[in-house]
């Protein structure tokens, strides 16, 4: 009851005037980050984690959900008009939604990804609000070797998420628990690789590696691109789309039933709460599973409202179950939630088993955040800025980028008043654009380093503990529980796979 | 310059990756023995993780080189689903594949004018104050992804709003969030 009432004043303090703009802000940010071809949502939030430090954490956190909530469905609107998805997530959207565009029905593919959007992302929301207090409960239990066991397990499965990449998925992880071994000990008042340098005694902060990971790479990338402009001005012509057709007919609505649209948000939110899977991840399984079960499996591919109501509900119910284990064991679920971690510690704050009973006034608004993001500000923006979304996601390059390279490099400034974090934020960016380029997963490189310094330390106590016996890992039973886990996941995920397409 | 981009080009090639890393990693390995031994009297210390780290980086090091041999004779395409994260990677990695194991030098170009850039702008950001060194930094930025050589006029144009981007920073940073920027009269 005491847990109703917190969320209850938690959507009061989100209706306040002073924190209503950042989510509105937020949502707006985060639409036109997910829509505008290489931007995401991730770089709106990396950009917006500067200033986290002279936010107030409650409105920072109201301002990421709405970032979080946009920039997973906001992907949809160019990837119907235009067939370019603004965001990795909406790649199956835009192969039903563009054949749509094409028959003259756009506006209605929009409209049905809206809904799916609305009613994947409620659901996902009443269902973080439902599952992260028993989350919390079962994170109560664990003790030090299965926390060591249990981050253990997230890392091997976002390394083994990255298929066709999973060893440069290995040394990106490795290399990012590496640059988190920089300071002091997490055990002994020892520093480790200062080099002899007073400036890294204190560690590497997480604002250089979030801004040089995921702004300056991506200005390293958007270097070699010669457009003048984001979107092609011909592109704006052909795109064109009427508000009073945004309503998808009842009868498909009825066709696509209830019962697909749950079945894709909980796939959604299922695959949010694993390590390192992600948006894409959670579209193309709900999508696979709908034209799996689908009575029309032929229409896949030409057009079909239900590909895009299943790989558009479940996307936007994943940014719930990505916060579970977040705020649950302290473990992101996906860069996004790695970098809302970060917004949480730069204000002091480390997520936890004892962080939502402790810390729920200030998490509760998020909560509510993400669910009036579903349920108003995404039927909402379409409607307002539909018809002119593609004119608007069409500005030039030079101005953008140099506005993102400014925006970006004072922001690590402000941070810390450090023109040394500047530099380090160069040297991850050119790091990144290096790895990006040979396909090395970056992302794990950022969830290697937020999840090291807890690996290391529980690895070393838990030894400490046994006396330097690794078999506590095995005889304690929670920890035994996560490794069989991560034998299970491993099993499936890179065993049985080829084994399968071996067959094929 | 030319030296620059074509060490680049070696850098952003396939080899160049992994013998960066490699360097890296021999000389944190090197750093994490000089801490401590990992194992003192039966009792782990601040250097036993490092270590460990480094070994399994050395692993996954070879486990890359062995997977880019087995890439190189195997053109199968992956059909399975993949993360966000994974298909930017490959979608990057195809691109620096099709460009051959050396990067060619003209891709490095833009690169290498928004690292020199950003390191200039970097290096004169306290000394010379927000405002100048924004200014010129926003300026070669809208230069360097400028699309074609630009005309006189454009160069007017680039200029203002340089001049645009630099006024709304501050009053984004200094005015509504309150933070103190380096200036010339401070």
């Amino acid at each position: 009851m005491d847990y109703l009432i917190e969320l209850s004043k938690g959507f009061a303090v989100l209706m306040q005037p002073d924190i209503l703009p950042y989510l509105i802000g937020g949502y707006l940010i985060g639409t036109f980050f997910g829509a505008v071809p290489g931007l995401t949502s991730m770089l709106a939030i990396a950009l917006l984690l500067p200033l986290t430090y002279s936010l107030d954490i409650t409105a920072a956190l109201v301002a990421c959900a709405g970032i979080f909530m946009a920039g997973m469905c906001s992907g949809s609107i160019t990837a119907t008009t235009i067939n370019i998805p603004g965001a990795p997530a909406s790649m199956m959207t835009a192969i039903e939604g563009y054949p749509l565009q094409q028959r003259g029905q756009g506006a209605k593919a929009l409209g049905h990804a809206a809904l799916a959007s609305m009613i994947g992302g409620a659901i996902g929301a009443l269902l973080l609000m439902v599952m992260a207090p028993l989350a919390t409960d079962a994170a109560l239990l664990i003790r030090t070797p299965g926390k060591f066991s249990l981050i253990a397990f997230a890392l091997i499965v976002i390394v083994i998420s990255q298929r066709g990449a999973i060893s440069k998925g290995l040394v990106a992880t490795t290399l990012g628990v590496m640059v988190a071994t920089v300071g002091i000990d997490v055990m002994q008042p020892i520093t480790r690789f200062t080099f002899g340098t007073g400036v890294l005694m204190q560690g590497i902060d997480i604002m250089p590696l979030v801004i040089g990971a995921f702004a300056v790479s991506e200005l390293l990338v958007q270097s070699q691109n010669r457009a003048k402009r984001t979107v092609e001005r011909d592109a704006i012509k052909a795109s064109a789309i009427r508000r009073r057709d945004f309503i998808p007919p009842w009868k498909e609505v009825r066709e696509i039933g209830l019962y697909r649209y749950l079945k894709s948000a909980m796939i959604g939110y299922s695959v949010g709460v694993l390590p390192g899977a992600g948006g894409s991840m959670a579209a193309f399984v709900a999508y696979a599973e709908s034209m799996r079960s689908s009575r029309h499996p032929e229409k896949y591919g030409k057009g079909s409202v239900e590909g895009i109501a299943a790989a558009e509900g479940a996307n936007n119910a994943m940014c719930s179950g990505a916060f579970v284990p977040m705020l649950s064991f302290g473990i992101p679920g996906d860069p996004t939630t790695a970098i809302v971690l970060g917004v949480l510690v730069v204000n002091g704050l480390q997520p936890g088993p004892q962080f939502l009973d402790s810390q729920l006034a200030l998490v509760a608004p998020m909560f509510m955040a993400l669910l009036v993001s579903a349920l108003v500000l995404v039927p909402l923006t379409l409607y307002v800025l539909g018809p002119y979304f593609v004119r608007i996601v069409s500005i030039r390059r030079d101005v953008l980028y140099a506005s993102i390279a400014v925006v970006a490099l004072v922001g690590c400034y402000v941070a810390t008043y450090s023109v040394f974090q500047m530099g380090l934020a160069l040297v991850f960016g050119v790091l990144a654009f290096l790895l990006r380029r040979q396909g090395y997963p970056v992302a794990c490189l950022l969830l290697g380093f937020v999840l090291g310094p807890s690996l290391e330390e529980y690895c070393r106590r838990s030894l400490s503990l046994s006396d330097g016996n690794p078999l506590i890992f095995l005889t304690s039973p929670d920890s035994l529980f996560f490794l069989a886990l991560t034998g299970v996941f491993y099993y499936f995920m890179v065993i049985r796979k080829p084994e399968a397409r071996q067959h094929a | 310059m030319k030296l620059l981009l074509r060490a680049g080009g070696w850098l952003g090639g396939r080899r160049g990756v992994v013998a960066c890393l490699l360097a890296v990693t021999l000389i944190y390995l090197v750093e994490a023995f000089k801490i401590a031994p990992p194992l003192h009297n039966g009792a782990l210390t601040a250097s036993f993780f490092p270590v460990l780290l480094g070994v399994v980086m050395l692993l996954a090091l070879a486990f890359v080189v062995r997977a880019d041999r087995h890439a190189d004779g195997d053109s199968a395409e992956d059909e399975a689903p993949m993360s966000e994260s994974d298909q930017e990677a490959t979608q990057e990695a195809t691109q620096a594949a099709t460009a051959g194991e050396q990067a060619p030098a003209s891709i490095w170009q833009g690169a290498l004018a928004v690292t020199l850039a950003t390191g200039l702008y970097i290096s004169l950001f306290a000394s010379v104050g927000y405002f100048l060194s924004t200014f010129a930094y926003a300026f070669a930025m809208m230069l360097i992804f400028g699309a074609g050589r630009p005309a006189l006029r454009s160069l007017g144009f680039k200029a203002l709003v340089a001049a645009v981007i630099a006024l709304l920073g501050y009053a984004l940073f200094e005015l509504v969030f309150q933070v103190r920027l380096p200036t010339l009269w401070r």
